[in-house]
């Protein structure tokens, strides 16, 4: 508890205030906080909350000749409203590590808390990653540490230690073989990989990825994507996978993919099939049809589908409408999803619209529509500060009437401002 | 058994990477990308490049395959991402919920957009597969109050 609010003080006060005079002139900081002030209900209790969120991430570089640089990013969390005890006070460090790069070979040393990705997995640890170009198109990288995750009633994994090697061939193909152990804990990891990327001419875009579960000795998963086009503005996007209940859930750590009964089982086998074309009209129009087909071993099977049509022009504005039907076998699993939005800039000012209707075909809870409307207001008072206003609606089962503001203040900060270069970061 | 053949294939793996070790002299990526790039409509990577990084474009089918070129390249997605960007959707912890925190950027794909607790039941139960990337290990502290 102590060391949250010490991680909640440091995100709201002494980062912003020490950091800024401090580093600014020796060295560049580049970074974004983003301040949330939320009105609404709790999810569990329907009692009210006014949670107060602070997001802070920045960079540090040019340290060491441009080589070394320190990232950071984390949020802290305060509740205004004093009648909701508990959970008051909360906040999370998301990552914190240092960088090394080299100009040659795409060498790279992290070390603290990261994400890595390496074979395809979102991997959160406390440790270090490293990677290098080889020679003849190989590199190999390698993670170890500590896991970063949350445990229900078992042991927390003690150690994580991963890595991938790859095979390159420049524009036509990329092949890797990755893996993951997680020791330690009372829900242990051994997972294998091999990812394929193939570029077998210009307009056509393989990318698939298989997993394996060495501690239940089979599948987890095979998951391939074929893009296609533009063919005269027409694009595919082709996608298929098989997902083994058994070896892909097991080292879930919440009840829900734990295998009780009635809930997930374990012989259950899903078989993905998905479609989406798309067709641009113009540089900003578009249409889009999709489909996906699931279909299993033991459960009947369902089918998503839908379209789009969608504008946007980059810096101005846009619009989209989407409808959407899920069939699954029962009427329980049966609903129809419509939305409408559009989005437009007025000098500083925009505005944004987004309406969403469920229409479930069996009532859940005595609703049959669940809906929710939202309204966002924002002003960039200058490039770097921008304040927005959310009013929401939302009618479903869970909530039955409920409104919900949330104030957004967004603040970013580069100290290398005017002298170019840098700060070019879509985020 | 099972231990054994991935200890050899290990120590394979090694033995290669020590094999062909010496540096291959490649230049290494900048930093960040060189012209600046803001917006999802802008994120079309075909349009200025033709070699392999026109398969990375942000249109149709991209939230489904950003985490296979991720597990690629993650330095790629570094020329235009913090990793704050990622953690927002990849968050180890709840927080705010993905979709709230930019209720201005419609155009954009978020995980779970309107209410979620009633809609949830049934996209978990077609396909739970997703939900285990994001919760299964992490970010389920909220889902416990529900499934004990
Ligand atoms: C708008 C939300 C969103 C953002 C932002 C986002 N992701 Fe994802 N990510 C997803 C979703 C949704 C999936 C699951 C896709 C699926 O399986 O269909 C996913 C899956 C992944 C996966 C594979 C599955 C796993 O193990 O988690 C990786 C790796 C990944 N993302 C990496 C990244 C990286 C790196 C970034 C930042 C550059 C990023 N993502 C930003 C939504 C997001
Ligand atoms: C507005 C034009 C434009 C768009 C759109 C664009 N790029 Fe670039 N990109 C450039 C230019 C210019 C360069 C520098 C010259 C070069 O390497 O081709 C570059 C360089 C790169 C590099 C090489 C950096 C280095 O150090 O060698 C990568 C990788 C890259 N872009 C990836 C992407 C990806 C991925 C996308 C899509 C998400 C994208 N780009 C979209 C213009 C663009
Ligand atoms: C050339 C710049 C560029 C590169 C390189 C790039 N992106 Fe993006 N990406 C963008 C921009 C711009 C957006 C829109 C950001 C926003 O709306 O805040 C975006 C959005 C996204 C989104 C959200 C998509 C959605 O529909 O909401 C994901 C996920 C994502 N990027 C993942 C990645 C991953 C993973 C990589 C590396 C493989 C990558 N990006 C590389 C520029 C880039
Ligand atoms: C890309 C990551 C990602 C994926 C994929 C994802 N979630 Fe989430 N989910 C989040 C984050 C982040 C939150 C917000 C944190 C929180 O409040 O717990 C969240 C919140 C939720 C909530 C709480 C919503 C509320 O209104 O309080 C539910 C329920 C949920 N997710 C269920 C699911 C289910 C079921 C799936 C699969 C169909 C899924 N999620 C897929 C990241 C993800
Ligand atoms: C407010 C209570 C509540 C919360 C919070 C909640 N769930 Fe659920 N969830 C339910 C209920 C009720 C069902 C329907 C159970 C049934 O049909 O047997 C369900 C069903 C599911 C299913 C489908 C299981 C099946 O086979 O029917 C999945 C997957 C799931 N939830 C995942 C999650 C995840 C992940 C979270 C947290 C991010 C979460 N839930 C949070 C109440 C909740």
């Amino acid at each position: 508890m102590k060391s949250r609010v010490l991680i909640v003080l440091i995100a709201f006060v002494i980062m912003p205030v020490v950091l800024f005079p401090v580093l600014s002139h020796a060295i560049n900081l580049t970074g974004e906080s983003n301040t949330y002030l939320q009105f609404r209900q709790a999810t569990t209790d329907q009692s009210r909350l006014i949670p107060l969120y602070e997001y802070l991430n920045f960079r540090l570089d040019d340290i060491a000749d441009n080589k070394i640089s320190f990232h950071y990013g984390g949020w802290g969390k305060v509740d205004l409203d004093d009648r909701s005890y508990g959970r008051n006070v909360d906040a999370d460090l998301q990552y914190a590590y240092m960088s090394f790069k080299s100009d040659k070979n795409n060498i790279i040393l992290n070390f603290g808390r990261l994400i890595v990705t390496d074979g395809g997995d979102a991997e959160k640890i406390d440790g270090v990653y490293a990677r290098t170009d080889l020679k003849y198109g190989f590199s190999v990288s390698a993670y170890a540490g500590h896991p970063v995750e949350e445990i229900l009633n078992g042991v927390g994994s003690d150690s994580i230690l991963g890595g991938r090697l790859s095979y390159q061939i420049p524009s036509l193909l990329t092949l890797g073989v990755s893996g993951l152990k997680e020791t330690g804990g009372s829900d242990p990891r051994e997972e294998v990989g091999a990812d394929l990327w193939l570029r077998p001419i210009k307009s056509i875009d393989i990318t698939g990825r298989s997993t394996y579960n060495a501690v239940t000795d089979g599948w987890m998963e095979h998951a391939y994507h074929i893009s296609m086009g533009p063919y005269s503005n027409f694009r595919f996007s082709t996608e298929a996978s098989w997902i083994n209940y058994r070896d892909y859930f097991t080292a879930a750590t919440v009840a829900v993919f734990n295998f009780m009964p009635g809930v997930l089982n374990p012989a259950e086998k899903l078989r993905l099939l998905g479609e989406e074309v798309s067709y641009s009209i113009n540089d900003n129009i578009s249409v889009s049809a999709d489909y996906k087909n699931y279909g299993y071993n033991i459960q009947g099977s369902a089918n998503y589908f839908g379209g789009k049509v969608s504008y946007a022009v980059p810096g101005s504005g846009g619009a989209g409408f989407t409808a959407h039907r899920m069939d699954g076998q029962t009427d329980s699993l049966r609903y129809s999803e419509f939305r409408v939005y559009g989005f437009k800039k007025f000098g500083k000012t925009d505005l944004t619209l987004d309406l969403l209707d469920i229409d479930y075909d069996r009532r859940l809870n005595g609703v049959k529509n669940a809906y929710s409307a939202s309204l966002i207001g924002g002003f960039n008072i200058t490039d770097k500060l921008r304040v927005a206003a959310d009013v929401d609606y939302y009618h479903n089962p869970v909530y039955n009437h409920d409104f919900r503001t949330l104030l957004h203040l967004i603040c970013k900060f580069d100290t290398s401002a005017g002298g170019g270069g840098g700060g070019t970061e879509a985020k | 058994m099972k231990r054994m053949k991935i200890m050899t294939l290990t120590i394979l793996c090694l033995m290669f990477i020590i094999g062909v070790y010496a540096c291959a002299d490649t230049n290494s990526l900048t930093k960040v990308h060189p012209t600046e790039i803001k917006e999802l409509s802008e994120a079309v990577c075909s349009a200025c490049h033709e070699d392999d990084r026109a398969s990375m474009d942000h249109k149709e089918g991209w939230i489904n395959k950003h985490g296979f070129y991720a597990g690629q390249r993650k330095q790629v997605c570094s020329l235009c991402h913090e990793d704050s960007f990622c953690s927002e959707c990849h968050a180890n912890k709840p927080g705010l919920i993905p979709s709230d925190m930019h209720k201005d950027k419609p155009d954009n794909f978020y995980p779970h957009r309107g209410d979620y607790l009633t809609q949830h039941m049934i996209d978990g139960r077609v396909n739970p597969a997703p939900c285990m990337k994001c919760h299964g290990r992490q970010n389920n502290s909220i889902c416990r109050t529900c499934h004990k």
